[in-house]
């Protein structure tokens, strides 16, 4: 009790004394008496000297005390007023419990004492109904005055005293009738009894009629019997609340996948207002059990329910709320935007007051009121404090009012001062009518007496105590047979050391040397069985009618994806540093990128884009950062939301919703940062043609990375790993991308030769870059000009120039010997040739009798076809010329050669047409196939051009019997990966692979 | 349910549509059509007006010893500039600009500079692939050759028989206005060469050396204006026509004597008494010189 409590007391005291003459010498007792309990003999005498002091001040000159003055009233109420200036309301409260045992110490009531008491309650602001008990509690004088009024708390055994009321509550072997009151409005509860002398209070002796204040952890035993603080607090809440919850859990076996028994034989049945208590030593399966209690881990193997609904049921999980222990803040929001969407995602059917509404409600009950506004920060740089933070985390749960709260671990790193706050309101709500189970480590003394009930668990999930947390302490002692085993909490202070448990509990043999040996001196087991001795599991009354739950709505997948998505891109942009980075990132890329290779093989200084040897390695380059770009900036995403991902799990939220919005956010970022990149590298290179598909390809990239990004920030554990992966993912996209490594020169045994090795089609690089370098070369301004005359030439000349010199070196290598002409030509020249009869020109300029393989035909079809291929192509060659005199005359001189100079790349052209290679054609499966100008080339999408496998940079692709660009064509591969990735990421399956990898790998060992 | 429904109907519907508008109905294109139908187009050069031609002009060789036995120092400011190969168009310029390439690596190859000679090995290379007559150069083995000096005479063979063999491929394939563009082009190139040396050293024989193209001059200039129907070749002509005036006032006369019969080792040889007298009037073969120069400079940038 503090002096200025003290102080004001002994001015009260004394003009309550004045008001009359009765009984003074049991005053100045109870005075006395008070200020012994209250402070050292040393000081007694100071305060006490106030006391007389006040009194005799007062005195008139006669000796004799005058009655109520206006003197006195007027100082009544000043001292009152300035009372009410430096007292809480708690503490005011208090002074007028004194003042009330005070006045009632009098054998015979003063009127004047009593008034000026129901005064001093009025100017101190205590409620009129709070004042009547006050008043009422200290009046009673016997057992019937007690049991009269309804709102005192009555125990005693029913044996002794034959009385039923529903508000008594039985104890057996109690030899005190005890009684409470509540002063509701502070929380303070006050006991007084009659009977036996032999009561103790916090393990002191304590006196017969007086006025106690119990707190949080208190007890009171007799002999034969205790009262708990906590069910008396229970008791009051149950008439209060018109909540009635009942959870029951049966856990007889609980498993892990790989066979290991975690729990086994728990029962645990509780009722509204329980504050509960899981504790054990490391390893021994605490948050297991949090976990299948809350309905985390669903398991057949235990039966969990919440006033008869099962664990898993929606209507459970509607009333159930979990704090992890750690954080599910989004750091860059604020306090206010953290419980704001939460909230959101909680309910449907709260309208936008209601939510604000029970936002500032909750803000306020957890004092976070203040600092609604300030970003959360992290843990490293902190904003709010820790406390505020898990406060916070509470305050996530509370907007929805859960009936049963699980708490993993709420005082890890936090001060002592910190876990006090949490655990004062984790028991605020507890005392509200709600049942909260906590899993706790080591709590200080003041935290473990703040528990209704204590599990405790020992290794291997077996639970050895459950009941009073001090009683706990008893049970240990007793069990094991040590002095003073009947003191749970020390004599003087009243504390508890529940270290003194789990020493008990874990106490180890010593060998004849003197040193602790590794075995226990009593095995979990053991313990289990006297466990299993003492408490009996809670019968569940079949009959009390149980509160239908609620259920509450989560909103729709749309309304999700709209907070979701509001919540990222809110939390992202609050985060300067990032929007900086994210946007500048790939244009800084870009003009690095552009302006270091921009060059032209060229003894002027003058730039040409046709001349720049490095568009070629350009374009592949804006392939590769895309997909870096891509992949970095979303390999954070779904990490850092891990353990937010597991709560919003917990509510039953969609997974489909949440992955939308972070690909649709990653997708406009994409949009962005694709459009920079490319728009800021082709116009400092001088691409100025094509953009639209640099940009859209360079997108459709982007996304991919995006995708996988959140692939693997979803799959794996650590930020660490996923960094260490990108590497592991961006190289092959960069060997196998065609652009690096010709896939002819690849190793054979992936298919490298004439065709795209098939581990390259896997590779998104590679449609990517195949998909650029064709729109690059063919659909440019100058190319769009001259393509067909260039393709059609590029038939031509294969044929007159490599494939029927060929075919007749063939046949003459075959005659060689023999010069029997109506002998069987070779299958390559054969089946070479029906090909080429189907063209067509052949077709109808030329005749091929299928039927004969005679080298006589062979030999006249090939002559016949290279007179009829070199007339169209000197035709062709010169109606090209002649389109392109024909261009330089009407756009101008040199026109052509200016487009082409602006628009076309050398490079570009190299590459796709192949032209550097010295094989202008090939064998395979008996037919010659053309090996160089892929980009020219259509006969691939003749059925009887039967090539394995496919070339890189064909102009166009079949698509179901289609003919589609190459370049939409690969665009469509690209969003098809994309699809898969994104079912893939939703299904979560490389996670749940790399689980089972993890399993199988533990099982060995 | 539903929505999500009309929502795969609408991305079906974009992604076919996109497919759709990507897809080309027709396989064949409308000149791939008219080229398919029957040809109606003549080969304009005839086989005998080029192998006429190849028979008075003077081969790169011959060129070469002119310029050797004039005794000047290599200038590499007199050749054709191989970078910006672009500036060569059409099949015409670039036929023309490979033979003019084909006439500088002969006067490379004359001084034995086999590192310029690199350089325009892969110009010709790069002009022959568009020609679409590069598998007649094996550029790869002259390259190599061009990077030892002891290797030029091999390198000068190799590009000669490469360019014979080229063109002669071209007039077999029926190419034969490229073939002369060719040809047309190492005359150029290798006129003005020597007409940039005659310039400061009008020796006798470098006045005769001069003199003589008139005949070649006149089988182009011939050969211009019968394909003058093609625009290209009417303008070349149109170009030549003041050269070959010039020309025209140099006369060559072959005063012609009965061939002798002699017995030489015991065989009956024929010797040709006949003697060819070039006559060039004052000043002439100056303005032919600087008309060649001009022509070259207005026909290869």
């Amino acid at each position: 009790m503090s002096e200025e409590i003290l102080k004001a007391l002994m001015q009260l005291f004394a003009i309550i004394y004045k008001q009359d003459d009765e009984n003074n010498d049991l005053l100045d007792e109870y005075v006395k008496e008070f200020l012994l309990t209250q402070i050292s003999r040393e000081r007694f005498d100071t305060y006490f000297d106030q006391y007389t002091e006040y009194i005799n001040a007062n005195s008139s000159e006669d000796g004799s005390v005058k009655r109520t003055s206006v003197k006195d009233s007027v100082r009544t109420l000043v001292l009152c007023k300035r009372i009410n200036k430096t007292l809480s309301q708690k503490q005011k409260s208090i002074v007028l419990v004194r003042l009330a045992e005070f006045v009632y110490v009098a054998e015979n009531l003063s009127e004047l004492r009593l008034e000026l008491l129901k005064t001093i309650g009025q100017v101190f602001r205590v409620d009129k109904q709070e004042y009547k008990n006050i008043e009422a509690f200290s009046a009673a004088n016997n057992i019937e005055e007690v049991i009269e009024n309804e709102s005192f708390q009555v125990y005693l055994d029913k044996a002794e005293f034959n009385i039923e009321n529903e508000r008594i509550y039985n104890k057996d072997g109690l030899n005190a009738v005890s009684f409470f009151n509540i002063i509701e409005s502070e929380g303070i509860v006050l006991f007084r009894y009659f009977g036996d002398l032999n009561v103790n209070l916090n393990g002191l002796q304590i006196k017969e009629r007086k006025t106690y204040v119990v707190n949080d952890g208190s007890t009171i035993r007799t002999p034969k019997s205790s009262i708990f603080f906590s069910e008396v607090l229970t008791n009051f809440r149950k008439k209060e609340t018109n909540e009635n919850i009942l959870f029951d859990a049966s856990i007889p076996r609980y498993t892990f996948p790989n066979g290991k028994v975690a729990l086994e034989g728990i029962n645990i049945v509780e009722e509204s207002g329980t504050l509960f208590g899981i504790m054990g030593g490391s390893g021994a399966g605490k948050t297991t059990l949090l976990n299948v209690l809350s309905g985390i881990d669903p398991t057949p193997q235990a039966t969990v329910k919440l006033n008869g609904y099962d664990i898993s049921s929606a209507e459970s999980k509607s009333n159930v709320g979990f704090i992890p222990q750690d954080d599910l803040l989004m750091e860059e929001l604020t306090v206010y935007q953290n419980l704001y969407f939460n909230a959101k995602l909680l309910n449907d059917t709260w309208g936008e007051e209601e939510l604000q509404e029970r936002i500032e409600k909750v803000l306020k009950e957890l004092g976070l009121y203040e600092i609604r506004g300030i970003a959360v920060g992290n843990p490293l740089n902190k904003k709010i404090s820790g406390g505020q933070r898990k406060r916070l985390n509470i305050a996530l749960e509370l907007i929805r009012e859960p009936l049963v709260l699980f708490v993993d671990e709420p005082t890890s790193g936090l001060s002592s001062k910190d876990s006090e706050n949490v655990m004062q309101l984790l028991k605020h709500l507890a005392q509200t009518g709600k049942i909260i189970f906590v899993v706790i480590h080591q709590p200080a003394s003041e935290i473990y007496k703040l528990f209704d009930k204590l599990f405790i668990l020992d290794v291997g999930g077996l639970p050895v105590y459950y009941g009073n947390p001090i009683e706990a302490v008893i049970y240990f002692k007793t069990v094991t047979n040590q002095i003073n085993h009947e003191i749970g909490e020390c004599g003087t202070c009243g504390n508890v050391t529940p270290e003194q448990i789990f020493d008990t509990l874990e106490d180890r043999e010593i060998d004849d040397f003197g040193n602790y040996t590794s075995e226990r001196k009593i095995k979990p087991t053991k313990w289990n069985e006297y466990f299993k001795d003492k408490f009996t599991p809670k019968e569940v009354d079949e009959n009390v009618p149980l509160d239908k739950l609620e259920t509450i709505k989560s909103p729709n997948l749309l309304k999700q994806f709209k907070v979701f998505f509001s919540r990222d891109f809110l939390s992202r942009w609050n985060d300067k540093q990032y929007v900086l980075i994210a946007l500048l990132e790939a244009p800084v890329l870009a003009a690095l990128l552009s302006f270091i290779i921009k060059s032209s093989n060229n003894i002027d200084q003058e730039y040409i884009l046709s001349m720049n040897e490095n568009v070629p390695a350009y374009i592949f380059m804006l392939i590769i950062v895309a997909l870096f770009v891509g992949l970095t900036i979303s390999a954070e995403e779904i990490f850092k939301d891990q353990k937010i991902l597991k709560r919003e799990k917990f509510l039953q939220l969609s997974r489909l919703s949440y992955l939308k919005s972070k690909a649709i956010y990653l997708i406009l970022l994409s949009v962005l940062q694709s459009f920079l990149l490319c728009a800021v590298g082709n116009m400092i290179i001088e691409l100025y043609d094509n953009f639209f598909y640099y940009w859209i390809l360079i997108f459709s990239v982007f996304v991919f990375g995006n995708i996988l990004g959140l692939l693997l920030s979803s799959s794996f554990k650590t930020i660490v790993t996923i960094y260490i992966i990108i590497p592991l993912i961006v190289i092959p996209q960069m060997i196998l991308g065609g652009a690096m490594f010709k896939f002819e020169n690849l190793n054979k045994s992936i298919g490298g030769g004439h065709h795209i090795p098939l581990v390259s089609n896997l590779m998104v690089s590679r449609w990517a870059y195949e998909g650029i370098m064709v729109a690059q070369f063919s659909n440019n301004k100058y190319e769009k000009n001259i393509y067909d005359y260039e393709q059609l030439l590029s038939d031509y000349n294969y044929r007159t120039s490599y494939l029927y010199p060929y075919l007749t070196d063939l046949l003459n290598d075959q005659l060689s010997d023999n010069s029997d002409e109506s002998l069987k030509c070779s299958d390559t020249v054969y089946n070479t040739l029906v090909f080429e009869a189907t063209k067509p020109i052949a077709q109808s300029m030329l005749t091929f009798d299928v039927s004969d393989h005679s080298v006589r035909q062979a030999n006249r079809f090939i002559e016949d076809l290279t007179s009829l291929y070199q007339d169209k192509q000197n035709e062709l060659s010169r109606k090209k010329d002649a389109k392109i005199m024909e261009m330089d005359r009407s756009l101008g001189e040199n026109a052509l050669m200016n487009l082409k100079r602006s628009y076309h790349n050398d490079n570009v052209a190299d590459i796709v047409q192949n032209s550097l290679s010295k094989k202008k054609y090939f064998v395979e499966n008996s037919m010659v196939y053309q090996n160089y100008d892929h980009i020219f080339l259509r006969d691939h999408l003749n059925e009887d051009y039967k090539v394995q496998g496919s070339f890189m940079y064909l102009p166009v692709k079949s698509f179901f019997g289609n003919k589609i660009s190459t370049f939409w064509y690969n665009i469509l591969i690209i969003w098809f990966f994309n699809l898969i990735l994104f079912i893939v990421l939703y299904f979560d399956w490389l996670k749940k692979l790399l689980d089972i990898q993890i399993i199988k790998n533990k099982s060995f060992n | 349910m539903n929505r999500l429904r009309s929502k795969i109907l609408m991305i079906g519907a974009i992604v076919v549509s996109v497919i759709l508008g990507a897809c080309s109905s027709s396989e064949e294109n409308s000149l791939e059509k008219e080229m398919n139908q029957v040809s109606t187009s003549k080969v304009k050069v005839s086989k005998e007006e080029i192998d006429q031609l190849i028979q008075s002009f003077p081969s790169p060789i011959e060129t070469s010893m002119i310029i050797q036995n004039a005794g000047n120092k290599f200038n590499s400011e007199l050749l054709l500039p191989t970078k910006k190969l672009d500036r060569f168009v059409s099949s015409y310029d670039k036929a023309m600009a490979m033979g003019a390439y084909g006439g500088d690596m002969g006067y490379i190859n004359i001084y034995g500079k086999s590192f310029v000679a690199a350089e325009f090995l892969a110009a010709i290379r790069l002009l022959s692939v568009d020609l679409e007559i590069d598998r007649f150069f094996d550029f790869e083995d002259m390259i190599r050759m061009a990077k030892s000096s002891s290797n030029i005479d091999s390198l000068q063979r190799m590009s000669t028989e490469s360019f014979n063999s080229m063109e002669k491929y071209l007039r077999e394939k029926g190419r034969n206005e490229l073939s002369v563009l060719i040809v047309f082009g190492t005359w150029l190139e290798g006129s003005y060469i020597i007409s940039d040396i005659a310039k400061g050293n009008m020796t006798p024989e470098m006045i005769n050396r001069v003199a003589e193209q008139k005949g070649s001059v006149a089988k182009i200039t011939e050969i211009l204006v019968a394909n003058s129907e093609d625009k290209y070749f009417a303008n070349l002509a149109r170009q030549v026509k003041p050269l070959n005036d010039l020309y025209g006032k140099v006369t060559i006369e072959t005063i012609m004597r009965e061939p002798e019969m002699k017995e030489i080792d015991g065989q009956l040889v024929f010797i040709d008494n006949s003697e060819t007298k070039i006559v060039t009037p004052e000043g002439i073969v100056d303005e032919i010189v600087e008309e060649t120069i001009k022509l070259r400079s207005n026909l290869l940038k």
